[in-house]
């Protein structure tokens, strides 16, 4: 726990000059836990035994932030009356707590004989006004009855006696200064040499409210650029300058201190700089470019047979109709599908068979063929459904990518996708690092965008609800930068290039065996495993 | 330890009271109306979370009439981001009975905002009616004077803007004849198809004279998709129309199927 700010505490002592000494203490303490972000503070006035018989304590505090009063708590007790507090707060911010403490006459008999019930200030601690109602017990430090205003004014304006002595504790703080940083992790570890690395997400604790900064060991060739920061996370961007050699990083963070005041140790042994914690760089050594393209073969047997009539035996006629007539038609039956929900013209697994199909046949990409351009093909968004690139001279300039699937109802020419259309990409696509067998490698998951999906979802959910499956590829270099590309999902057609020259082709499955054999999540099969 | 003993009380207190009323939230009020289905618990259980999933299970809920979901779908309407997500929430309360205007007057709303657009057709037609295809020259224009790029407002006036129609008329309540009449004037045909869908689903004998003009008016790729709402019409008229611009297969296949018990365009 952080103390923050002020830790005050006021003692007043009250002593009976000539006679046995009774005592009236009061203190206020105020503390801050940067963990759960509350400001507590905490008052009391306490009276001994003797006082305690003829009197009540009274305590009455305000808290403030920044000079603002934000709470303020008021108690009577006997022998002790207590005042808390909790504010949430921000760090960098001052917290004070101010307190007055009195105490008040017990209204009691005081008659010798026979009842006499009046204000008893037994030992003349309060300050007694010139007219005292009945119900109102006049009170020690108070100029007038009610006020809030007891510190500070206490002492001049409460006319005490002058047997009594009174002395106001200094106000001292506690425990104050910031604490040495934490790190419990960092996401992503794994750094791909001459590439940026964007949202490395750094965790833990009192990283402090300035900017604070990354240290990397070794530091040649990485830097970052700090996106956000708070007391327990850091995003920022690393970027790992070609050339960097495959090595272990350690990471330290250095606070630079809360609300624009620098590092302030909280005591001996605090640093301001973390222990490290590790990440990686990854340099492909001396491989070639290596880019895999997923795209639909429309020139496959199955999807042949289906455009030409040979799926249609025993579908719903109505479905047959829209999907194949005007785009209005069409469109309004996917819009029922993906939108509402509803499984229009699908009855049974023959509907849903042709339906799943007749979403790929009518979006075929065309075949990339024997030679490519990366940076071009990617921009291309239509060319493929999945791409992934890596290494060369820049690693993964071009990365993994979702494409965008053309539009199965070729409403107005295919021109609008928008949500319907545009591929999602997993939390593993464009992942690199270093597998278990000592291979570098980037993965590239996708599918097919929310529309898709959604319309997917409810067509199969006729008989029963599946998602879209996720298509991969994982390219990997050997120590010597040998490439491996066959870690391909077998669905689509998945082409690959060795330094843009087509150099393996790994044919599609059947498109019903990609929607009925896969599971939703296929990343176990991945050669690395996420 | 704290400073302040009673702070575990503070805290506590009011998240009792929160579950209290949470309780009461489970327990539910009657609405006046019973269940046809059996109870599931499973599907409500999978309606709770705030995922494309679960929004299968919102349809799902409806078409079972399951009111025993309205106090999750009210918790799901609250935390949903998703606008159409949203609607079709609001549209499944409304449909279950929820007598709370909070989610009729949110479905109003957005359909309101699609009914009065002014938005062209995203497609063109040759002087035969035909579409041509590529995007309109006019709607195309028209997003650029609205500065929103034109394939991201193709898609919401293709398949966004005609869904929350459709949402309209799925509630089957009768407020939303005068909103769905309305929408058979919009320059979007296929938010003409989606009100005329509504219209039939809610029975409104009156509306098919408007359904009948509506369709004239259209571009011919576009009658098919609005005349097949008067299938469910039994208007002479209205199933003259049926036969002269729905696909054979399509207006059998709707016959049939009201035949079998098929009340309208939504009900499956």
């Amino acid at each position: 726990m952080r103390i923050l700010t002020v830790l005050s505490l006021m003692i007043f002592v009250l002593n009976v000059a000539a006679l046995k000494a009774q005592t009236v203490t009061g203190e206020s303490i105020v503390s801050y836990d940067a963990s759960s972000g509350q400001a507590e503070a905490y008052a009391y006035t306490d009276m001994d035994y003797t006082i305690a018989y003829w009197y009540s304590a009274r305590v009455d505090t305000n808290l403030t932030d920044n000079s603002s009063i934000v709470q303020s708590s008021s108690n009577i007790g006997n022998p002790t009356a207590e005042a808390s507090m909790t504010y949430t707060g921000s760090n960098g911010d001052n917290y004070l707590v101010q307190s007055a403490h009195s105490v008040i006459p017990l209204y009691q008999n005081t008659g010798y004989c026979g009842a006499n019930y009046e204000w008893d200030d037994a030992y003349a601690l309060s300050y007694i006004a010139a007219s005292v109602e009945y119900g109102s017990a006049p009170q020690i430090g108070g100029g007038s009855q009610g006020s809030n205003t007891w510190v500070g004014s206490y002492a001049s304006e409460a006319s005490l006696p002058v047997q009594y002595t009174i002395t106001l504790g200094d106000t001292y703080a506690t425990a104050s200064g910031d604490s040495t940083p934490t790190i419990s992790g960092i996401d992503p570890n794994d750094w791909a040499s001459g590439a940026t690395t964007p949202n490395v997400t750094i965790t833990g604790a009192n990283f402090g409210s300035n900017a604070p900064t990354i240290n990397f060991s070794p530091s040649s060739g990485i830097s970052y650029t700090l996106s956000s920061n708070t007391d327990t996370q850091i995003i920022a961007d690393v970027t790992v300058q070609t050339g960097t050699p495959t090595e272990d990083v350690d990471v330290t963070v250095t606070s630079n201190g809360y609300g624009g005041s620098g590092f302030a140790p909280g005591g001996s042994g605090t640093s301001a700089t973390s222990t490290s914690a590790k990440a990686h760089v990854n340099a492909p050594p001396n491989s070639p470019e290596v880019t895999v393209v997923a795209w639909i073969d429309g020139t496959q047997p199955d999807i042949v047979n289906f455009l030409n009539g040979g799926m249609n035996a025993g579908v719903n006629p109505s479905l047959l109709s829209d999907l194949n007539s005007t785009g209005y038609q069409c469109v309004k039956e996917v819009t029922f599908w993906a939108l509402l929900r509803i499984p229009r013209d699908v009855k049974n697994q023959t509907d849903i068979n042709y339906a799943s199909v007749w979403g790929i046949a009518h979006s075929p990409n065309p075949n990339p063929g024997p030679t490519i351009n990366p940076q071009t093909l990617s921009q291309n968004v239509y060319a493929y459904r999945m791409f992934n690139d890596y290494g060369g001279s820049q690693p993964n300039a071009n990365g993994a990518l979702a494409g965008t699937t053309p539009d199965p109802c070729n409403w107005v020419g295919g021109t609008i996708n928008g949500w319907l259309g545009g591929g999602q990409a997993s939390q593993y696509n464009g992942n690199t690092g270093t597998s278990s067998s000592g291979k570098q490698y980037q993965v590239a998951d996708v599918r097919v965008g929310k529309g898709g999906q959604l319309a997917y979802q409810t067509v199969s959910a006729v008989t029963s609800l599946r998602t879209v499956p996720w298509i991969y590829s994982v390219i990997e270099f050997d120590s010597a930068g040998d490439p491996f590309a066959s870690d391909v999902a077998s669905f689509p057609t998945y082409s690959v290039y060795v330094n843009n020259s087509l150099v393996a082709t790994y044919t599609q499955s059947s498109v019903l065996s990609f929607f009925s054999n896969y599971t939703q999540s296929n990343e176990a099969s991945w050669s690395p495993a996420p | 330890m704290s400073l302040i003993p009673h702070l575990h009380w503070r805290i506590v207190a009011p998240k009792l009271s929160y579950l209290v009323v949470y309780c009461a939230m489970l327990a539910g009020p009657s609405y006046g109306q019973t269940s046809q289905s059996q109870p599931v618990p499973d599907v409500l259980e999978k309606l709770k979370p705030d995922t494309d999933e679960s929004m299968h299970y919102v349809e799902a809920v409806a078409h079972a009439g399951r009111i025993d979901a309205i106090p999750i779908l009210e918790n799901k309407f609250v935390h949903t981001q998703d606008p159409v997500d949203k609607a079709k929430i609001a549209g499944v309360l409304v449909r279950l009975g929820d007598k709370n205007d909070t989610y009729w007057d949110f479905l109003a709303g957005v359909v309101t905002v699609a009914v009065d657009s002014d938005a062209p057709d995203v497609a063109d037609s040759d002087a035969q009616g035909k579409s041509l295809p590529g995007l309109s020259p006019k709607f195309i224009a028209w997003a650029k004077a609205h500065n929103i790029p034109p394939a991201e407002a193709a898609s919401n006036a293709t398949y966004v803007l005609p869904a929350e129609v459709m949402m309209l008329g799925d509630t089957r309540d009768r407020r939303a004849i005068p909103l769905l009449r309305r929408a058979l004037h919009s320059p979007n045909y296929l938010i003409v198809s989606a009100a005329a869908d509504g219209l039939a689903e809610i029975g409104d004998e009156a509306s098919v004279p408007l359904i009948i003009s509506a369709c004239k008016d259209a571009p011919v790729d576009a009658r098919g998709a609005i005349a097949e709402s008067l299938v469910y019409f039994d208007d002479a008229q209205a199933q003259k129309i049926v036969d002269k611009f729905v696909p054979k297969e399509i207006a059998e296949t709707r016959r049939k199927e009201r035949a079998s018990g098929k009340k309208g365009p939504f009900d499956y």
